[in-house]
Parts: structure tokens; C-alpha cells; sequence
């Protein structure tokens, strides 16, 4: 039925962490059923930065609620938060 | 130089194939969206196979494959505009598991139109989306009979459609008398941007003349600041760092703040947006802030900050309309599942079923009932497991909806009609 993007906000465990490394370990544990589609890195405040990820879902049962797990599962994730999602 | 268009956030809803991408479609085509030179391709191509009205089709496939491969970072939401306002589309997934994130995230729906196709009339996901688009604070609606072609633009069927979706809107609480419903065909353009001869009994407004005279939305700068903690930080040289974004109200720096539910309060340092410090943050805006006074430890993701003098309301227990979305059995009381609001998520435990709402008539069906199960409406009493901020949905409408979820599915969702405040 579809594809959704949903754009992802990641927080880092601190400002210490490397949002490239994240990058490429975020691409690592996305199944193969969605498709990445981009990073951008959204400065925040004193130095912390967010690390903000679009993916493609199917419209379909779970909604985001695997992405978002196996991202919250790495070690140097704080938070993930949907921001928006959108059939495209 | 003409003052700037206000914005809106325009959400499409309606049951599935009842024609929500091609209003969306239509819309982007007849206001001149669609770049000339995707439409110009297939006019030539058209031509050449002597399909002409294949053209609207052929862009609609075109916009989606360029979507597909265009859509980075933002989102591929769709913009157009009208006299008055700039539009972007939120086209609403269909799955229920997307209804926590439409609760949770950033682009609230300002108004919403709902299509219904003019043959099969009202459907389950009708039903289901009015009440979500009432749950989520999607005050103002326009309402499409769609597919009129397909029922050669007969005015007894439109009523009869008509009078259906009002009885469902009057029942959910939306004011009918304010709503705009326009039959229209999106396939074939008919009421959508221009008007339709085919129907010279319709007086109304077209669609994007509906939109013209949509009300623009309040601004949730001028109720209490509200700011949920998305995370909390402790940055050396800097202190104590929440993070989230402003729902409702300004914060300025030098305000005192509160955080609730711990109820510890301090004095903002400095607040920065974007690596930038700014002297005052308003709905919207994603910001980091330093308060003095406040320790890492003593608050958490869920907490919400606010003014000492209005402060953040925390629940001992709340009323709240809900819409059963899907449960595999039946809601009794005691069931305890986890209601995800703003940035906390808490499991609470249904004290009471206090009445069932009929879908068909707005009537209450049954009073005191022993269960609810998938598709229906009811107010239930419900205590928090632990200390909980909420809002009643009239005063921070933000803050007052919650997607409640259980076994890894979004259930249900609701909105806050009274609150008992803990002391």
C-alpha cells in the first residue's frame, strides 16, 4: 500500500559522540525491507548536535516501531524520536 | 511589498481508494504545482498514442517516482497555494501504527479534508479518521464527495452521502453548519480548483475556495509555556542541559522555571538554538537550555517545564475520550497498557468504562459498560502508574493527546477532557 518517510531524530548518549560513526553503525542495523534515505546533522545547543534520519516504511503494520527500536538498541544513541512521517 | 501568506499544515483522510492521492494530485496539477515540463512530456506522448486523457495519470505516476528518488532529509510533503494561504500536505499514512507518530510529532494538522467516494459513502476508516482527526485537534474540516463521475453527478446520492457524514461529524463534536462539503470529482477536475458544469444544482465552493476561507490558526504562543524534556545533558563548562521542543508559550532567558512532575524549579542561564544563543524561544523551536539549579538527576525525559506561576499539571487521574483503533480481545477495567504523551511515555490503568459512544447517532450506547473492543468510542477514567504531566485538551490541546499502545500496536487514542490534579 505504499511507502512512508518518516524522518528520525537521533540523540546522542553525549556531545562526545561521533554522528559519522553513528551514521554508518545506523546503516548497519536497518533491515532490509527499509530503505535509507538520508542523514543531516541539526546543530542544537552547546555543542550537541542531533543526528536526523529519513527512511522508507511500508505502510503496513509496525509503523516505525522496528527502526526505531534497533536504533534506541546502539550504544551511543540517548533517544530517537519520530518528528514526521508522510506517504510519499 | 504584499505581506507573506500564513501557512498550513493541510492533513488528507478518508477511507482507502476513495481518492485521497488523486485530490492530492489534482490539487498540485490545476494550481500549477506540477513543473511544466513533466506535463508537457506527457501531453506530447498522449498526443502521439491518441490517449489524451491519460495525461493526469501519467503525472501522477511521474510525481511519485520523482518523489521517490527526490526526498533526502525533508520529508516529500507536498506545497501548493491558494488567494491566502500556503499549504503543505500531510498525507496521513494509512496504517494505524502511524496514528502514535501523528500524536507524538512535529507537524500538527491545522485542518484536514476528508474524502468520501460518492458510491460506497461512509466506510470504517471514515469513521475511524474523523475521530482520529477530532483526537488530534483538527478543528476545522472540508469535506469532499469524491468520484462524482462515477454516480453521473447524481444530486440525490450527494445528499444521501451528505447527510451521512454529518450525522458521524455532529456526533464526534465537529459543528456541521461550519462545514463546507463540495461534491467533486478529482479525477476528472470537476469542483476541485475549477468549477464544475456538470453540476449547476451545487451552489457551494470548490474545493480551494473552501480552503480560501478556512480560519488561520491560533498561535500556541500565547498559552502557557510548556516545554517536554526530550533528553537531559550534562555538559562540562555549560551544567545542566535539557533539550526538547517549545510546545506552547516563550521561554526567555532570566525566566524562573519549573519542571514537573519533580516539581524543581531554577533560573534559565542561556538558551541556544541551532549552536546559537537566543534571548527568547517560541512554539517550535528545538532548543537546548541551561538552568541553574538543576541537576541531571533530578529530572527526566517526560518531564515538562513550564512557568512557576502556570505551572506544568500533574494527573492523579484523568477523563478521556478514546477511539479503539484495534485489540485483539476487549479494554476492561484494571487493564493497564502505556500511554505515549508529548515526550513521556507511562502506563496507566483504566479505573472505569464510564460510557460507550454510538459511531451512528452520537447517542451514549451504554453507560457503565464491561468492555470496549476495536472501533469504538468511549470516556474512561484512567490513573497513572507513576506521576504523569497532562493537559485537558481545551486549554494546551498540545498536551492533551496520547496514542496509547500494548503489544508492540497502537490500540487506541484519545484526548483529555478532565483532569483530578495530584497534590
Amino acid at each position: 500500500m505504499g511507502d512512508v518517510a518518516a524522518k528520525l531524530r537521533i540523540m546522542p548518549k553525549d556531545v562526545e559522540i561521533d554522528l559519522e560513526q553513528l551514521k554508518e553503525k545506523i546503516s548497519m542495523v536497518l533491515p532490509e525491507n527499509v530503505k535509507l534515505h538520508g542523514f543531516s546533522i541539526e546543530p542544537i545547543a552547546f555543542g550537541l548536535s542531533a543526528l536526523n534520519v529519513v527512511v522508507l516504511v511500508a505502510d503496513a503494520e509496525g509503523g516505525t516501531e522496528e527502526v526505531e527500536q534497533l536504533i534506541e538498541g546502539l550504544d551511543d544513541v540517548e533517544s530517537v524520536s519520530v518528528v514526521e512521517v508522510g506517504r510519499i | 511589498m504584499p505581506a507573506e501568506k500564513p501557512h498550513m499544515n493541510l492533513a488528507i483522510i478518508g477511507h482507502i481508494d476513495h481518492g485521497k492521492s488523486t485530490l492530492v494530485g489534482r490539487l498540485l496539477y490545476d494550481t500549477g504545482v506540477v513543473p511544466p515540463h513533466i506535463i508537457e512530456k506527457f501531453k506530447q506522448e498522449a498526443k502521439a498514442k491518441g490517449k489524451e486523457s491519460f495525461v493526469f495519470a501519467w503525472v501522477m505516476d511521474s510525481l511519485k517516482e520523482e518523489r521517490e528518488r527526490g526526498i533526502t532529509i525533508d520529508i516529500a510533503h507536498k506545497k501548493f497555494e491558494t488567494d491566502k494561504y500556503y499549504f503543505t500536505i500531510v498525507d496521513c499514512p494509512g496504517h494505524r501504527d502511524f496514528v502514535k507518530n501523528m500524536i507524538t510529532g512535529a507537524s500538527q494538522a491545522d485542518a484536514a479534508i476528508l474524502v468520501v467516494d460518492a458510491k460506497d459513502g461512509v466506510m470504517a476508516q471514515t469513521k475511524e479518521h474523523v475521530f482520529l482527526a477530532r483526537t488530534l485537534g483538527i478543528n476545522q474540516l472540508i469535506v469532499v464527495i469524491n468520484k462524482m463521475d462515477t454516480i453521473d453527478y447524481d444530486q440525490k446520492r450527494y445528499e444521501e452521502v451528505k447527510k451521512d457524514v454529518a450525522n458521524l461529524l455532529r456526533m464526534v463534536g465537529y459543528k456541521v453548519d461550519e462545514i463546507p462539503f463540495i461534491p467533486a470529482s478529482s479525477w476528472e477536475g470537476d469542483n476541485v480548483v475549477n468549477r464544475s458544469d456538470k453540476m449547476p444544482w451545487y451552489d457551494g465552493p470548490t474545493v480551494v475556495e473552501a480552503l480560501d476561507i478556512l480560519k488561520e490558526p491560533e498561535k500556541p504562543i500565547d498559552l502557557p509555556l510548556r516545554i517536554p524534556v526530550q533528553d537531559v545533558y550534562s555538559i562540562s563548562g555549560v551544567g545542566t542541559v535539557p533539550v526538547g521542543r517549545v510546545e506552547t508559550g516563550k521561554l526567555k532567558k532570566g525566566d524562573k522555571v519549573v519542571f514537573m512532575p519533580p516539581g524543581i524549579g531554577g533560573e534559565v542561564k542561556s538558551i541556544e538554538m541551532h549552536h546559537q544563543e537566543i534571548p527568547e524561544a517560541i512554539p517550535g523551536d528545538n532548543i537546548g537550555f541551561n538552568v541553574r539549579g538543576v541537576g541531571k538527576k533530578d529530572i527526566r525525559r517526560g518531564d515538562v517545564c513550564g512557568h512557576p506561576e502556570n505551572p506544568p499539571t500533574v494527573a492523579d487521574e484523568f477523563t478521556a475520550q478514546i477511539v479503539v483503533l484495534q485489540h485483539p480481545t476487549a479494554i476492561t477495567v484494571g487493564y493497564t497498557p502505556v500511554f505515549h504523551c508529548h515526550t513521556a511515555q507511562v502506563a496507566c490503568t483504566i479505573l472505569a468504562i464510564e460510557k460507550k459512544l454510538d459511531p451512528r447517532t452520537g447517542q451514549v450506547k451504554e453507560e457503565n459498560p464491561d468492555f470496549i473492543k476495536t472501533g469504538d468510542a468511549a470516556v474512561v477514567r484512567v490513573k497513572p502508574t507513576r506521576p504523569l504531566v497532562i493537559e485537558k485538551v481545551k486549554e494546551i490541546p498540545q498536551l492533551g493527546r496520547f496514542a496509547i499502545r500494548d503489544m508492540g500496536q497502537t490500540i487506541a487514542a484519545g484526548m483529555v477532557i478532565d483532569i483530578k490534579e495530584k497534590k
